[in-house]
Protein backbone atom coordinates (compact mmCIF):
# COMPACT_ATOMS: atom_id res chain seq x y z
CA UNK A 1 0.00 0.00 0.00
CA UNK A 2 3.02 2.30 0.43
CA UNK A 3 3.88 3.86 -2.75
CA UNK A 4 7.65 4.24 -2.11
CA UNK A 5 8.86 6.45 -5.03
CA UNK A 6 11.97 7.54 -4.92
CA UNK A 7 12.62 11.69 -5.62
CA UNK A 8 16.37 11.98 -4.74
CA UNK A 9 18.92 11.77 -6.86
CA UNK A 10 20.71 8.28 -7.50
CA UNK A 11 23.45 9.18 -4.76
CA UNK A 12 20.83 9.94 -2.43
CA UNK A 13 17.81 7.73 -1.81
CA UNK A 14 15.16 9.32 -0.67
CA UNK A 15 13.40 7.41 2.04
CA UNK A 16 10.18 9.90 2.38
CA UNK A 17 7.90 8.38 -0.16
CA UNK A 18 6.24 11.15 -2.24
CA UNK A 19 2.59 10.78 -0.58
CA UNK A 20 4.05 11.40 2.83
CA UNK A 21 5.88 14.40 1.90
CA UNK A 22 2.90 15.84 0.37
CA UNK A 23 1.23 15.19 3.47
CA UNK A 24 3.70 16.28 6.07
CA UNK A 25 4.41 20.18 3.86
CA UNK A 26 0.72 20.07 2.69
CA UNK A 27 -0.55 20.43 6.14
CA UNK A 28 2.37 21.78 7.87
CA UNK A 29 2.65 18.98 10.57
CA UNK A 30 5.06 19.47 13.17
CA UNK A 31 7.19 17.29 15.17
CA UNK A 32 4.74 17.55 17.85
CA UNK A 33 2.05 16.48 15.78
CA UNK A 34 3.46 13.36 13.81
CA UNK A 35 4.63 12.12 17.84
CA UNK A 36 0.98 13.08 19.00
CA UNK A 37 -0.28 10.56 15.54
CA UNK A 38 2.34 8.18 16.85
CA UNK A 39 1.58 7.87 20.39
CA UNK A 40 -2.60 8.27 19.50
CA UNK A 41 -2.09 4.87 17.40
CA UNK A 42 0.25 3.35 19.30
CA UNK A 43 -2.32 3.83 22.60
CA UNK A 44 -4.54 0.57 20.36
CA UNK A 45 -8.36 3.56 20.85
CA UNK A 46 -7.54 4.46 24.39
CA UNK A 47 -8.39 8.18 24.17
CA UNK A 48 -5.99 11.13 25.00
CA UNK A 49 -6.71 14.37 26.74
CA UNK A 50 -4.58 17.68 26.45
CA UNK A 51 -3.02 17.08 29.54
CA UNK A 52 -1.70 13.93 28.11
CA UNK A 53 -0.57 14.88 25.21
CA UNK A 54 1.00 17.71 26.75
CA UNK A 55 3.15 15.99 29.15
CA UNK A 56 4.04 12.95 26.50
CA UNK A 57 4.66 15.59 24.12
CA UNK A 58 6.69 17.88 25.98
CA UNK A 59 4.67 21.21 25.01
CA UNK A 60 2.31 23.30 26.71
CA UNK A 61 -1.08 22.58 27.72
CA UNK A 62 -2.35 25.07 24.89
CA UNK A 63 -0.11 24.07 22.25
CA UNK A 64 -1.05 20.35 23.05
CA UNK A 65 -4.94 21.68 22.42
CA UNK A 66 -3.70 23.31 19.14
CA UNK A 67 -1.93 19.91 18.00
CA UNK A 68 -5.37 17.89 19.21
CA UNK A 69 -7.22 20.24 16.72
CA UNK A 70 -5.51 20.22 14.20
CA UNK A 71 -5.56 16.37 13.75
CA UNK A 72 -9.16 16.23 14.31
CA UNK A 73 -9.44 19.19 11.29
CA UNK A 74 -7.24 16.44 9.25
CA UNK A 75 -9.78 14.48 10.22
CA UNK A 76 -7.11 11.56 12.01
CA UNK A 77 -8.69 11.82 15.20
CA UNK A 78 -11.91 12.41 16.79
CA UNK A 79 -12.96 14.23 19.57
CA UNK A 80 -15.18 12.30 22.48
CA UNK A 81 -17.73 13.55 24.07
CA UNK A 82 -15.29 14.61 26.98
CA UNK A 83 -14.91 17.58 24.72
CA UNK A 84 -10.64 17.21 25.78
CA UNK A 85 -10.15 14.06 24.57
CA UNK A 86 -9.19 12.73 21.36
CA UNK A 87 -9.18 8.85 20.07
CA UNK A 88 -6.70 7.64 16.92
CA UNK A 89 -9.71 7.20 13.94
CA UNK A 90 -8.90 8.56 10.72
CA UNK A 91 -12.28 9.39 8.17
CA UNK A 92 -10.88 7.71 5.02
CA UNK A 93 -8.92 4.58 4.34
CA UNK A 94 -6.74 6.67 2.11
CA UNK A 95 -5.74 8.73 5.36
CA UNK A 96 -5.29 5.71 6.88
CA UNK A 97 -2.98 4.67 4.83
CA UNK A 98 -1.01 7.88 4.66
CA UNK A 99 -1.09 7.68 8.39
CA UNK A 100 0.32 4.48 8.56
CA UNK A 101 3.22 5.01 6.06
CA UNK A 102 4.15 8.47 7.43
CA UNK A 103 4.08 6.70 10.76
CA UNK A 104 6.34 3.75 9.11
CA UNK A 105 8.86 6.88 7.30
CA UNK A 106 9.11 8.84 10.85
CA UNK A 107 10.17 5.52 12.48
CA UNK A 108 12.87 4.21 10.31
CA UNK A 109 13.82 7.32 8.95
CA UNK A 110 13.55 10.19 11.93
CA UNK A 111 16.17 12.58 11.12
CA UNK A 112 15.22 13.00 7.35
CA UNK A 113 11.66 13.42 8.51
CA UNK A 114 12.38 16.14 11.22
CA UNK A 115 14.80 17.80 8.61
CA UNK A 116 11.85 17.73 6.00
CA UNK A 117 9.53 19.10 9.01
CA UNK A 118 12.24 22.10 9.50
CA UNK A 119 13.21 22.62 6.33
CA UNK A 120 10.36 24.65 5.43
CA UNK A 121 9.60 27.98 6.39
CA UNK A 122 5.95 26.84 7.40
CA UNK A 123 7.15 26.95 11.00
CA UNK A 124 7.63 30.87 11.32
CA UNK A 125 4.94 31.67 9.07
CA UNK A 126 2.36 29.47 11.09
CA UNK A 127 4.13 31.66 14.35
CA UNK A 128 2.97 34.57 12.27
CA UNK A 129 -1.02 33.03 11.73
CA UNK A 130 -1.16 31.55 15.50
CA UNK A 131 -0.49 35.05 17.03
CA UNK A 132 -3.77 36.14 15.68
CA UNK A 133 -5.59 33.04 17.50
CA UNK A 134 -6.98 34.74 20.26
CA UNK A 135 -9.76 32.25 21.56
CA UNK A 136 -8.80 28.96 22.33
CA UNK A 137 -9.42 26.60 19.65
CA UNK A 138 -12.96 24.57 20.64
CA UNK B 1 -16.61 61.08 9.75
CA UNK B 2 -13.72 60.15 7.99
CA UNK B 3 -11.79 60.71 11.21
CA UNK B 4 -13.31 58.00 12.43
CA UNK B 5 -12.88 55.54 10.24
CA UNK B 6 -9.30 56.45 10.03
CA UNK B 7 -9.05 55.88 13.97
CA UNK B 8 -10.30 52.32 13.15
CA UNK B 9 -7.60 51.53 10.79
CA UNK B 10 -4.90 52.89 13.46
CA UNK B 11 -6.86 50.38 15.99
CA UNK B 12 -6.20 47.82 13.47
CA UNK B 13 -2.86 48.17 12.89
CA UNK B 14 -2.58 48.63 16.75
CA UNK B 15 -4.17 45.81 16.88
CA UNK B 16 -2.06 43.43 14.80
CA UNK B 17 1.23 44.88 16.42
CA UNK B 18 -0.37 43.83 20.10
CA UNK B 19 -0.89 40.64 18.85
CA UNK B 20 2.50 40.27 17.13
CA UNK B 21 4.38 41.42 19.43
CA UNK B 22 2.76 39.50 22.34
CA UNK B 23 3.23 36.10 20.33
CA UNK B 24 6.93 37.11 20.01
CA UNK B 25 7.48 37.64 23.34
CA UNK B 26 5.85 34.25 23.57
CA UNK B 27 7.70 32.47 20.90
CA UNK B 28 11.16 34.93 19.31
CA UNK B 29 10.18 34.03 15.99
CA UNK B 30 12.16 36.95 14.68
CA UNK B 31 9.00 37.40 12.19
CA UNK B 32 6.79 38.50 14.45
CA UNK B 33 8.90 40.97 15.94
CA UNK B 34 9.33 42.63 12.61
CA UNK B 35 5.98 42.28 11.49
CA UNK B 36 4.74 43.72 14.90
CA UNK B 37 7.00 46.93 14.66
CA UNK B 38 5.79 47.37 11.10
CA UNK B 39 2.09 48.12 12.42
CA UNK B 40 3.22 49.77 15.23
CA UNK B 41 4.29 52.23 12.24
CA UNK B 42 1.25 51.57 10.60
CA UNK B 43 -0.29 52.65 13.86
CA UNK B 44 1.63 56.14 13.82
CA UNK B 45 1.30 56.64 10.14
CA UNK B 46 -2.70 56.45 10.63
CA UNK B 47 -2.19 58.27 13.70
CA UNK B 48 -0.20 61.30 11.95
CA UNK B 49 -3.07 60.85 9.36
CA UNK B 50 -5.98 62.21 12.03
CA UNK B 51 -3.75 64.53 13.24
CA UNK B 52 -2.84 65.90 9.71
CA UNK B 53 -6.61 66.21 8.97
CA UNK B 54 -7.75 67.29 12.40
CA UNK B 55 -5.28 69.43 14.19
CA UNK B 56 -2.70 71.15 11.82
CA UNK B 57 -5.11 71.35 8.83
CA UNK B 58 -3.25 73.95 7.48
CA UNK B 59 0.20 72.28 7.16
CA UNK B 60 0.92 69.37 5.00
CA UNK B 61 1.69 66.28 7.05
CA UNK B 62 1.82 64.17 3.98
CA UNK B 63 5.50 63.87 3.72
CA UNK B 64 5.87 62.52 7.30
CA UNK B 65 2.97 60.48 6.86
CA UNK B 66 4.56 58.27 3.55
CA UNK B 67 8.26 58.41 5.39
CA UNK B 68 6.51 56.52 8.31
CA UNK B 69 4.91 53.99 5.79
CA UNK B 70 8.10 53.64 3.90
CA UNK B 71 10.16 52.63 6.98
CA UNK B 72 7.38 50.34 8.19
CA UNK B 73 7.03 48.29 4.83
CA UNK B 74 10.65 47.81 4.91
CA UNK B 75 10.69 46.83 8.36
CA UNK B 76 7.91 44.39 7.62
CA UNK B 77 9.92 43.17 4.02
CA UNK B 78 12.72 42.80 5.51
CA UNK B 79 11.36 39.97 8.41
CA UNK B 80 9.14 38.28 5.79
CA UNK B 81 12.34 37.95 3.80
CA UNK B 82 15.23 37.85 5.51
CA UNK B 83 14.23 36.84 9.13
CA UNK B 84 11.75 34.17 8.38
CA UNK B 85 14.19 31.20 8.66
CA UNK C 1 9.72 62.92 -2.98
CA UNK C 2 5.99 62.01 -1.92
CA UNK C 3 5.64 60.26 -5.37
CA UNK C 4 8.93 58.29 -5.22
CA UNK C 5 7.95 57.06 -1.25
CA UNK C 6 4.50 56.34 -2.47
CA UNK C 7 5.97 53.87 -5.17
CA UNK C 8 7.95 52.51 -3.06
CA UNK C 9 5.43 51.84 -0.68
CA UNK C 10 3.13 50.88 -3.29
CA UNK C 11 5.62 47.70 -4.75
CA UNK C 12 7.02 47.30 -0.84
CA UNK C 13 3.29 46.25 -0.12
CA UNK C 14 3.09 44.39 -3.39
CA UNK C 15 6.03 42.52 -2.30
CA UNK C 16 4.65 42.03 1.00
CA UNK C 17 1.42 40.41 -0.72
CA UNK C 18 3.73 37.86 -2.61
CA UNK C 19 5.25 36.61 0.48
CA UNK C 20 2.31 36.23 2.41
CA UNK C 21 0.98 34.33 -0.34
CA UNK C 22 3.79 31.56 0.03
CA UNK C 23 3.09 31.55 3.66
CA UNK C 24 -0.64 30.44 2.70
CA UNK C 25 0.75 27.55 0.28
CA UNK C 26 3.02 26.67 3.15
CA UNK C 27 -0.19 26.67 5.97
CA UNK C 28 -3.19 26.70 4.05
CA UNK C 29 -3.91 29.07 6.76
CA UNK C 30 -6.64 31.72 5.37
CA UNK C 31 -5.17 34.53 7.17
CA UNK C 32 -2.83 34.93 4.47
CA UNK C 33 -4.89 35.45 1.76
CA UNK C 34 -6.84 38.23 3.90
CA UNK C 35 -3.14 39.87 4.52
CA UNK C 36 -2.37 39.36 0.69
CA UNK C 37 -5.74 40.69 -0.20
CA UNK C 38 -5.61 43.98 2.47
CA UNK C 39 -1.71 44.64 1.35
CA UNK C 40 -2.26 44.52 -2.85
CA UNK C 41 -5.33 46.50 -2.15
CA UNK C 42 -3.01 49.17 -0.71
CA UNK C 43 -0.67 49.38 -3.50
CA UNK C 44 -3.25 49.54 -5.92
CA UNK C 45 -4.91 52.71 -3.91
CA UNK C 46 -0.97 54.24 -3.93
CA UNK C 47 -1.00 53.18 -7.64
CA UNK C 48 -4.34 54.82 -8.57
CA UNK C 49 -3.23 57.91 -6.05
CA UNK C 50 -0.17 58.68 -8.42
CA UNK C 51 -1.83 57.60 -11.78
CA UNK C 52 -4.69 59.82 -11.69
CA UNK C 53 -3.09 62.43 -9.34
CA UNK C 54 -5.92 62.10 -7.03
CA UNK C 55 -5.23 63.42 -3.34
CA UNK C 56 -7.04 61.27 -0.19
CA UNK C 57 -8.84 64.48 0.69
CA UNK C 58 -10.64 65.12 -3.11
CA UNK C 59 -11.17 61.12 -3.65
CA UNK C 60 -14.12 59.11 -1.97
CA UNK C 61 -12.37 56.33 -3.84
CA UNK C 62 -8.77 56.42 -1.71
CA UNK C 63 -10.93 56.31 1.46
CA UNK C 64 -12.69 53.83 0.38
CA UNK C 65 -10.37 51.49 -1.08
CA UNK C 66 -8.16 52.12 2.22
CA UNK C 67 -11.42 51.04 4.00
CA UNK C 68 -11.81 47.71 2.76
CA UNK C 69 -8.14 47.09 3.16
CA UNK C 70 -8.22 47.38 7.13
CA UNK C 71 -10.96 45.94 6.76
CA UNK C 72 -9.93 42.71 5.14
CA UNK C 73 -7.27 42.34 7.75
CA UNK C 74 -9.98 42.47 10.54
CA UNK C 75 -12.44 39.67 9.09
CA UNK C 76 -9.34 37.73 8.55
CA UNK C 77 -8.77 37.83 12.02
CA UNK C 78 -12.33 37.75 12.79
CA UNK C 79 -12.83 34.40 10.68
CA UNK C 80 -9.62 32.83 12.20
CA UNK C 81 -11.52 33.05 15.52
CA UNK C 82 -14.73 31.90 14.72
CA UNK C 83 -16.06 29.09 16.80
CA UNK C 84 -15.93 25.71 15.05
CA UNK C 85 -18.54 24.22 13.78
CA UNK C 86 -19.68 21.46 15.37
CA UNK C 87 -18.87 18.46 13.00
Amino acid sequence: MQRAVSGGSALEPNPIPDDVRRFILGNALTVPDVEALLMLRGSGGASCDADLLASRLYVSRTRAEAVAAKLRNLGAAEQLDDATSIVYRPRTAELSAVLDALLLCYARNLVQVAQLIHSTESQSAQAFADAFRIRKET
Amino acid sequence: MASVVYGLCGLTALACAALLLRAYRGSGSALLLWSGLCFSGLMVSNVVLIVDKLLVPEVNLLPVRLAVTAVSMLLLLYGLIYRSE
Amino acid sequence: MTDFLAGAIAMASLVAGLVFLRFHRRTSDRLFLFFAASFWLDAIGRTLEIALQLTDDGSPTLYVIRVVAYGLILVGILDKNRPRQAR
